[in-house]
């Protein structure tokens, strides 16, 4: 499908956002398109008729027959993910007419304190909520508001806004002018004022879902907004707004990773909601009935819940919370009206096969045989008015009455399944969140498997003495899915006779043994239990148990590179083996170095350590530390996963010195992976350039390159600097191609923004700012070359020049002796040099000019012709000279003319002196 | 045939980078390389630019590079300076390998 297609179908899909026409503008921002292309993609559409559009400017379009087709739409979905933005405004009714379940258990407290919290005097205080995805955040944040409304003391009579900022989560700046408003004319296409929600809960309160999905700006524009209740619309240069608003926040984060520091302290009271697990049995069951209730209500019909299955649903590991409840129990709902439907019963009853696999995965065989056959009505509550949307239920049996009018077409029964998959599509589309939190190789462990060993952790969790987790059941898990398709692939290959483990781990492996047996009938020969027990035991190293025994540190650039690198090896070794230091960019060399310092102190590496790091100073880390504290210390560069898990592995046994981990994990750089697959070998090293650009390359290009040159410190003595112009009107420049070919481009700095391959283009205003170059050093140290790094050739020392300068003068000089003029020469070049400030390589230069110039002169004498002459562009030049300049060579004249009768002309002398003058600028 | 590699050695005076040039010339003709070294000053070069392959530039003329290489890289034409030591020692061949080096870049 082309793209354009595909945009079709989504503006098709999601007619009801438009329905009020767009420009090409909007259709850009909303698609995160080029404005040019989107307003190609539109005339074209509008050309095939398949969008009608009007005249005057901006163009809007429109959808055709958008009014039927998108209200029929708009009622079959349930759960439209895709949908655009909403915000609602919820207005209460005098009256609560709910009863919030936990209010007098487990949410108590965090009632009560939301409730002060809404009603302290003056203004109210911001609350922030936290908690898992689906434990009921922004329900109690409603419930606050609405309890609070209908307080006959309440102050706060504005309505109560919410808005997930999750929805806008893609585009930052549409999501701010969601916000805040948007002032006419602040982009193309905003071409009236918009009201922002801010405005919206002006004086009353606006709930923000997923707060942390608003980037860092946002986030300082609202704790400016709720320090000095004055904030800015998109757009709005000259003008503040004002409001006055109580801010409830809501995420699943952590709260210190994703929110400003400013900002989290603005939040008077922070409450965090438990999650289901953590809620009492009996909540858990008006949970149940209270969704089993309220899908009765839209069925319309007797609903029955067979008890084994109430059990399950009351019983499952449910990690996605309420939310996942809640979408189960519809999924299950769904299920069974379906087959309502097929059989023609008189009600529904929820059965075994009508459950998903992961509610059923807590229960055993044994409580099937004894519940199933009973079930309990679920009464439901007179049903209040009509329900503001078509429910599944509705669609299937008016599909069904169609059909049976139609006499029963099997095409029906089709599109009544196609119906059914996609409503269970949508809801676990909802409740599936919650698995990107999961480490990827669960998807290595069977289904089953799986879920008895996470329900094996609820189970055991108290029961074991040890500390028991997911650590534990992802490698029994992995074990155990080998175990099971050797046995059905081959013959068993026996075990080897294990020596026993404790006998807590083998008591808690025969435990284990038992209910996967009771669960899921997986048989486990005693053999297998004993291994079971080693398993166990071995992935349940206390912490901080380990003594003695090399460190592995693992250094790197980055947020949390490092953390999460270790958190993936110490999760497969089971074992908080690794130590990660995080090197934030912007966090400077010298803290990383203390950060590290401080853990080795704290550590007490004595048995030596390992330093794993990926490049640039880290590299050089390891000896500095090394000779600081006095303790050994190797280090590994450019660190890869299979270097990180062998070195953990060779580290976690306390007898391995130092030179076995290290060897370990350096043979392991190439492990692992198919040679086909590894990098190159690296190539020779290039010298690194860094160019700068302006549209003349003469200006700023000019001023940036000098102050670049002058900048880069000693160890970067290697990178070259050139300034070039960048055409205004194509933005392109083949002199940089030119220049990746002989060099390793590093950066692009300057006035006229380059996109050129993947070189990062730095601006000039941010070099100037104060802690501006950093990026630039950064690039530096990054690209440093290790080992062998790109050296032009070694410079010269003095010593070397005055051995070798005489040798290459006497090779072209027929009557000079050059041995002799340097005798003479030389001790005059110390002052002169000084004086100009010259380096070797340009006392070189002269010393060598001065030597042929002598040589061309005195043949000149020796045939009668005249003196060497004066070359143009010295002359052309207005370099003075000035007594001081004559008083610094005058010696050097006298002394060539008294010992060597030679006479320089008084023209030549002054322009060998405007020659040397020249030298200091360069 | 490929064409002669077309070498500039640039001074301000001509006296040293002539001879340096007939130094590389020589050492292009012993090895087989067809090569043509000319000696130059800054000026010409700028007028002449398109003709060379390569430049060089003498240590005394160091002031001019940042100028030099404006020229050389508006004609895509690679420069540098003459390596020192090969400048101290007037050695031909080195200076003659490291134009090779600049051209192969």
């Amino acid at each position: 499908m082309q793209k354009i297609d595909r945009i079709y179908s989504s503006i098709m899909k999601q007619s009801g956002k438009w329905s009020g026409g767009f420009t090409a503008a909007e259709l850009a921002a909303y698609f995160q398109l080029d404005r040019s292309t989107a307003s190609r993609y539109l005339n074209s559409l509008a050309k095939k008729n398949k969008l009608e559009k009007t005249t005057g400017k901006p163009v809007r379009y429109f959808c055709p027959t958008l009014t039927d087709h998108d209200k029929n739409f708009s009622q079959h979905a349930i759960h439209d993910k895709t949908s655009p933005p909403a915000s609602n405004t919820i207005h209460f009714s005098e009256q609560i007419d709910q009863h919030f379940i936990g209010a007098d258990e487990s949410l108590k407290m965090v009632i009560e304190k939301g409730m002060a919290a809404l009603f302290y005097p003056e203004q109210g205080l911001h609350i922030l909520l936290s908690g898992e995805t689906g434990v009921g955040k922004s329900y109690l944040a409603e419930y606050l508001a609405q309890i609070a409304a209908a307080k006959p003391w309440n102050r706060i009579k504005a309505p109560f806004i919410t808005f997930n900022c999750a929805d806008y989560a893609q585009n930052p700046e549409l999501l701010m002018g969601h916000i805040f408003g948007i002032k006419k004319g602040a982009f193309t296409g905003a071409e009236k004022n918009e009201v922002g929600l801010v405005e919206q809960a002006n004086n009353g309160i606006l709930f923000l879902d997923e707060i942390h999905r608003l980037p860092p700006s946002g986030q300082e524009m609202l704790f400016y907004l709720i320090d000095k209740g004055l904030y800015r619309r998109l757009g709005d240069t000259d003008k503040m707004s004002h409001a006055k608003l109580i801010l409830i926040g809501a995420t699943t984060e952590t709260l210190e990773s994703t929110l400003l520091p400013t900002l989290l302290r603005r939040f008077t009271l922070k409450l965090s909601i438990p999650p289901l697990r953590e809620r009492t049995h009996k909540e858990r069951e008006e949970f149940l009935t209270y969704f089993l209730k309220s899908e009765a209500k839209k069925m319309k019909l007797p609903l029955l819940i067979e008890d084994y299955c109430r059990k399950a649903f009351l019983k499952y590991a449910c990690p996605g919370n309420i939310g996942q409840l809640k979408s189960d129990i519809q999924i299950s709902c769904a299920r069974a009206f379906m087959r309502h439907l097929q059989e023609g019963t008189e009600q529904v009853t929820i059965q075994r096969n009508d459950i998903p696999s992961q509610v059923l995965s807590s229960m055993t065989r044994n409580e099937f045989e004894v519940d199933h056959k009973t079930s309990h009505l679920v009464t439901s509550g007179k049903s209040s008015g009509p329900l503001p949307i078509q429910t599944i239920y509705s669609i299937l049996a008016k599909m069904k009455k169609d059909a049976n009018d139609d006499n029963f077409a099997s095409s029906s029964e089709n599109s009544m399944k196609t119906a059914v998959d996609h409503y269970l599509e949508e809801l676990k589309s909802l409740s599936e969140k919650r698995l990107e939190s999961e480490p990827s190789w669960v998807r290595f462990i069977d289904h089953d498997l799986l879920d008895a060993l996470r329900d094996s952790e609820f189970y055991f969790k108290d029961d074991f003495t040890f500390e028991y987790g997911s650590k534990q059941t992802i490698a029994i898990g992995l074990h155990l899915e080998a175990f099971r398709q050797q046995s059905s692939d081959a013959p068993r290959s026996s075990l080897p006779d294990l020596p026993m483990a404790k006998p807590l781990y083998r008591k808690a492996a025969a435990k284990l043994a038992e209910f996967l047996q009771n669960r899921i009938q997986l048989v486990l020969p005693a053999s297998e239990i004993e291994l079971l027990a080693h398993l166990i035991a071995s992935t349940t190293i206390p912490e901080n148990k380990r003594e003695g025994g090399v460190l592995v540190f693992l250094v790197t650039h980055g947020r949390s590179t490092a953390s999460s690198m270790a958190e993936v090896t110490n999760y497969l070794l089971g074992s908080p083996i690794i130590h990660p230091v995080d090197m934030p960019l912007t966090e400077a060399t010298g803290v990383t170095y203390k950060k590290v310092r401080q853990f080795i102190v704290d550590q007490d590496g004595k048995s030596g350590i390992l330093m794993l790091v990926d490049i640039g100073s880290l590299v050089t880390m390891g000896e500095s530390l090394s000779h600081d504290l006095g303790i050994p210390i190797k280090t590994l560069a450019n660190v890869n996963m299979p270097m990180l898990i062998e070195a953990g592995r060779k580290a976690l046994i306390t007898e391995n010195d130092l030179e076995t981990v290290y060897e370990a994990s350096r043979q392991a750089f190439f492990a692992l992976a198919p040679k086909d697959q590894l990098p190159e070998q690296p190539k020779e090293v290039k010298q690194r350039l860094i160019v700068t650009v302006c549209l003349t390359g003469e200006g700023t290009a000019q001023l940036l390159h000098d102050w670049l040159s002058e900048q880069l410190r000693a160890e970067d003595n290697d990178v070259a600097v050139r300034a070039i112009r960048i055409d205004p009107v194509s933005h392109d420049s083949t002199m940089l191609s030119t220049f990746q070919k002989q060099y390793h481009l590093i950066a692009i700095v300057g006035t006229v923004p380059v996109a050129f391959e993947n070189v990062p283009y730095i601006p000039a205003l941010e070099l100037l700012r104060d802690d501006g170059h950093s990026r630039l050093h950064r690039l530096l140290e990054v690209t440093r070359p290790l080992g062998a790094p790109y050296q032009k050739e070694k410079t010269l020392n003095d010593q070397e020049m005055r051995e070798l300068a005489p040798v290459g003068l006497g090779k072209i000089v027929r009557h000079l002796n050059p041995v002799s003029y340097a005798k003479i020469a030389f001790p005059h070049y110390e002052r002169i040099s000084t004086f100009y400030q010259w380096d070797t390589e340009t006392k070189l230069g002269m010393w060598m000019h001065l030597g042929s110039l002598a040589d061309q002169i005195i043949e000149a004498r020796l045939v009668h012709g005249p003196d060497p002459a004066v070359p143009d562009e010295l002359k052309e030049l207005d370099t003075q000279v000035t007594e001081r300049d004559l008083t610094v060579w005058a010696p050097l004249f006298a002394d060539l003319e008294s010992q060597l009768h030679l006479s320089i002309d008084l023209h030549l002398q002054h322009s060998l002196i405007v020659l040397g003058k020249q030298q200091k600028s360069a | 045939m490929s064409e002669p590699i077309k070498l500039i050695i640039l001074c301000s005076w001509g006296a040293t980078s002539s001879q340096l040039a007939v130094r590389v010339q020589d050492a292009a003709k012993k090895r087989n390389i067809d090569l043509q070294a000319d000696a130059g000053g800054t000026g010409e070069f700028k007028k002449k630019a398109s003709q060379y392959t390569v430049a060089l530039l003498e240590p005394q003329v160091r002031h001019l590079k940042k100028e030099v290489t404006k020229i050389a890289d508006a004609n895509h034409i690679p420069c540098d300076l003459v390596d020192q030591r090969a400048f101290a020692l007037m050695d031909g061949d080195k200076v003659l390998d490291q134009v090779l080096g600049l051209i192969k870049q």
